[in-house]
């Protein structure tokens, strides 16, 4: 299970350093290799039941009670079939789709850096991994929005919907481990039967689940992500942004489903906020022109529509759910694919310029039409059962039936008009495409897999009620955390629902005929964008721009002094404050005695302090202030020597040197010595030297006298040799004892070496301007 | 800085700070020297050069950029401070080899640590030094 994990990780990578060079072999391999990973997963099939769940786990960090597990139930098992059998069939769309593209290898890594994150999120049997997956989805996705990176427009869709999503998976970790804290334990089927009814976090775990499921599912109002998204190239809008990453939020409601059964707040707030973006979603939808964008309303309408009828609750309801969103995903895979073979094709995705394809794309055409009728909800397809499957939940919800029933039929009848725009009017209607006549069919790769998920469709709607019982029916029963039974049929009789699927059908074709009076209807709504939900989002980072050009005009003076002022202060002040409360000052000044004992001689170096110290405060010239301040160093390095420190000793001297000369690399540079502050601003800086001096001396007085109990000391001598295998204390310090602290510092010291080299060439910058 | 006295004296000198400092580094760890010390030893005597001889002079010394010292520098570190890991012991847990060699002493995973300090250390010196220098 592991291995099948690392193996999509693995082809990425292999994608990112062959693909150049043998791209034909590796475009085609990826897809086969992707279908095989699918067939792996499909041997689980019959073996998963509504009782029976798999559980691998792999120890990782078991002190934390964290490992690695990967937990196989009814749920997973239909989402991990859904991931791998669409990436395989997208990706050998994407071979024809990406051919020649530069960068395609990136692409193809990206993709499969995605599914494998996607595949690792479903299978996820502890919040952790759920948490890690869910973010390496929402980067995938933000490199691929930002593949076309040259443009602008790419960037910004990226930035937004990275920031979006990955805001909303904090919330999301928050929500997780609260959820852990409540059950104590990290793991998801523990979670799941643990009773979260009495729990005062409740709330919090609710609100945020919410706020993570429904920025990833681009739910009102955080939906306005998805529609720029589209700016990534067409097979990544059809994997990532309708059939699988947009999901990710509605199986995590789907997850925890059965924790939060029969609580209020989420019944009501799944039914709201799925009901607005259900409408919202659907009457924008018509009004747009770009096809791509047409189906990303549509999107957001479908994913409201699943979550509302996850709210509703009810049995029925959650067949009814987990149904439409196989048949969602079925036709609009295929549909995303469509727009594609459109735009690579003739030239465009503007609905206003295509018209007549059918007799130059015959087999996109076949597809469309295919799609279009699931999308409808035309009977023989899953679509028509997927339609009924919701009407039956909605006349029979607990609450509210009548306005969920108006709702589900008014978003249906504008899917049918949809589903007429795009399959009878992008393929029947009349030519109007600029170079229709240059048109002709897309290759092969390309109109296979739209054609693939369009028979899919009618497929599964045919054979339904093996679908039902197999693959829905153990997912159906892990999302209600019951044994349930699912059945489906395409024949009811003559009932309420079906006359509700005809009357949707009549209504939808009467919507299509009066098209343009709709827009003109709603040409209001363009007077609401400067209230849409987007702009809070544009307004938040203008905000935190502002913020940070704030701060930083009053944090960086750009006088270095004034850094080292607020630096010293400080840690004085932090220092002294932590040293007094915990009263750590030595109750006896430790001994001095070996100090006074010692040669006269050895005072020579507080004589070259004494020097250089005096020197600075009065000359006038840089060159003399710095050979001082090599001679203090050189004064403090000859005192270590005394009290046998050689190792600090020699450090010193040679930092010295090298400092010193470092300025004599810029000396020439620097502009003439000036005293810049009057006097009180000079003693005030030496006040503040003093006392940190005295703060430092009262460290050391006080590390001396705790040295004897703390051992430490003794220990590093002892085991210097034995252990470290070297005589010399301080190095193997460094190199092994506390090795990773060196690791640490050494790291700091690169990151200030490409600073410095950046601030380096921005000055150059600026003097060549 | 440019002198016929200091640009001959450098060029005779510099094999032999790269031979102190080789010799600081392998007496390191019984001796007082070891990675950072050595590396600030050949520090000084390239930063002479610099001002000696002038940049391109000493940056053809070198035949590779100093980022690469840098990199080469950490991936000693970090390739340390792993050995301990696929053993299946904590990260940088220190591993030694039998042999001794003559002149260097005992060869272990801290002696490849200490060789990556060593090496990013002189690299960001001169790193710093080739961005601040202008001829």
């Amino acid at each position: 299970m592991l291995a099948a994990l690392i193996s999509g990780y693995l082809l990425a990578l292999a994608s990112l350093f062959f693909f150049k060079r043998f791209p034909r072999f590796i475009s085609h391999l990826i897809p086969l290799l992707v279908a095989g990973l699918a067939g792996y997963y499909y041997t689980f099939w019959g073996e998963v039941t509504a009782t029976n769940t798999l559980t691998f786990t792999y120890p990782w960090v078991s002190t934390l009670g964290v490992d690695l597990v990967f937990y196989l139930d009814g749920l997973s098992l239909f989402f991990v079939l859904l991931i791998t059998t669409f990436g395989a069939i997208i990706l050998f769309y994407s071979e024809g789709y990406m051919r020649g593209h530069a960068h395609a290898n990136r692409f193809f890594a990206y993709m499969l850096v995605f599914m494998a994150s996607m595949i690792g999120l479903v299978l996820s049997g502890n919040i952790i991994q759920i948490y890690i997956f869910w973010e390496l989805t929402s980067i995938s996705s933000f490199l691929l929005i930002a593949y076309e990176s040259h443009g602008a427009e790419a960037r910004k869709a990226a930035l937004q919907a990275l920031l979006v999503t990955a805001a909303g998976g904090l919330a999301l970790l928050g929500g997780l481990i609260l959820l852990s804290m409540e059950a104590e334990s990290m793991y998801v089927p523990d979670i799941l039967v643990h009773d979260f009814s009495q729990s005062p976090y409740l709330p919090y775990i609710l609100v945020l689940i919410f706020l993570g499921a429904f920025t990833k599912s681009a739910q009102f109002p955080f939906h306005f992500w998805l529609p720029n998204a589209m700016q990534a190239p067409t097979p990544v809008s059809a994997y990532l942004h309708s059939a699988t990453m947009v999901k990710a939020g509605i199986f995590l409601l789907f997850r925890f489903n059965p924790v939060f059964e029969g609580m209020e707040a989420w019944h009501y707030t799944l039914m709201i906020v799925g009901s607005i973006s259900m409408l919202m979603g659907a009457v924008l939808a018509m009004l747009q022109k770009d096809l791509k964008k047409i189906l990303a309303y549509v999107t957001i309408s479908t994913l409201g529509l699943v979550i509302a009828t996850i709210g509703i609750g009810t049995e029925a309801a959650i067949k009814a759910a987990l149904a439409y969103l196989l048949v969602h995903a079925l036709y609009k895979g295929s549909m995303f694919m469509i727009a594609g073979n459109t735009d690579h094709e003739a030239g465009t995705k503007d609905i206003r310029k295509l018209g007549g394809l059918a007799k130059k794309m015959p087999l996109t055409a076949a597809a469309a039409v295919l799609a279009g009728l699931s999308m409808a909800g035309v009977p023989p397809l899953l679509g028509f059962i997927g339609k009924e499957k919701l009407y039956e939940a909605s006349l029979h919800a607990p609450v509210a039936e009548f306005t969920l029933t108006a709702a589900y039929f008014l978003s249906s009848v504008l899917y049918v008009s949809i589903a007429l725009i795009i399959a009878y009017g992008v393929f029947f209607g009349k030519r109007k495409a600029e170079n229709y006549d240059q048109t002709h069919e897309a290759h092969f790769s390309m109109w296979l897999g739209p054609l693939l998920l369009g028979m899919g469709g009618l497929f599964l709607g045919l054979i339904n009620h093996a679908l039902a019982k197999d693959i829905l029916g153990p997912a159906v029963s892990s999302i209600a955390g019951q044994t349930l039974d699912m059945k489906m049929k395409l024949w009811h009789g003559f009932n309420e629902v079906l006359l509700l699927s005809a009357i949707t059908l009549a209504s939808g074709l009467g919507m299509y005929l009066i098209r343009h009076h709709y827009d003109r209807a709603l040409s209001f709504l363009k007077k609401l964008r400067s209230w849409r939900p987007e702009m809070v989002y544009f307004k938040a980072l203008d905000g935190l721009d502002k913020l940070a050009l704030g701060q930083t005009r009053f944090i960086q003076s750009g006088y270095l002094r004034n850094y080292l002022i607020t630096i010293i202060s400080f840690f004085t002040i932090v220092a002294a404050y932590i040293y007094f409360r915990s009263g750590l000052l030595p109750e006896q000044i430790p001994d001095l005695a070996p100090v006074r004992t010692r040669n006269v001689y050895e005072f020579t170096p507080l004589l070259l302090i004494g020097v250089g110290f005096y020197k600075i405060f009065t000359t006038r010239s840089r060159l003399t202030m710095l050979v001082s301040v090599g001679l203090l160093g050189f004064g403090v390095a000859s005192v270590f020597i005394f009290f046998s420190a050689p190792d600090v000793s020699i450090t010193q001297f040679l930092v010295e040197t090298v400092t010193l000369l470092f300025f004599m690399l810029i000396i020439h540079r620097l502009p003439r010595h000036h005293l810049l502050d009057n006097d009180s601003r000079r003693f005030f800086h030496i006040g503040v030297a003093a006392l940190f001096g005295c703060m430092m001396t009262l460290i050391l007085l006080s590390v001396e006298s705790a040295e004897s109990v703390s051992g430490f000391k003794n220990y590093y001598l002892e085991n210097s040799l034995p252990v470290g295998k070297g005589q010399n204390v301080v190095n193997v310090i460094l190199v092994d004892f506390r090795a990773l602290d060196t690791l640490g510092e050494v790291t700091v010291i690169c990151i200030t070496a490409l600073g410095i080299v950046a601030l380096n060439q921005l000055n150059l910058k600026s003097e060549e301007q | 800085m440019k002198t016929l006295l200091l640009a001959t004296a450098i060029r005779l000198l510099l094999p032999v700070f790269l031979l102190f400092s080789l010799y600081m580094f392998f007496r390191g760890h019984d001796q007082p020297g070891g990675g950072f010390i050595a590396a600030l030893v050949l520090t000084i005597g390239v930063l002479f050069h610099l001002l000696a001889l002038g940049k391109d002079k000493t940056l053809r010394l070198f035949g590779m950029s100093t980022y690469w010292l840098i990199a080469l520098g950490l991936a000693a570190m970090i390739l340390a401070a792993l050995v301990g890991i696929f053993h299946g012991d904590p990260m940088l847990e220190a591993y030694w080899l039998d042999i001794k060699i003559p002149l260097i002493g005992k060869l272990g995973t801290p002696i490849l640590f200490d060789a990556g300090v060593y090496l990013v250390v002189v690299g960001v010196s001169l790193t710093i030094a080739f961005a601040l220098f202008e001829d």
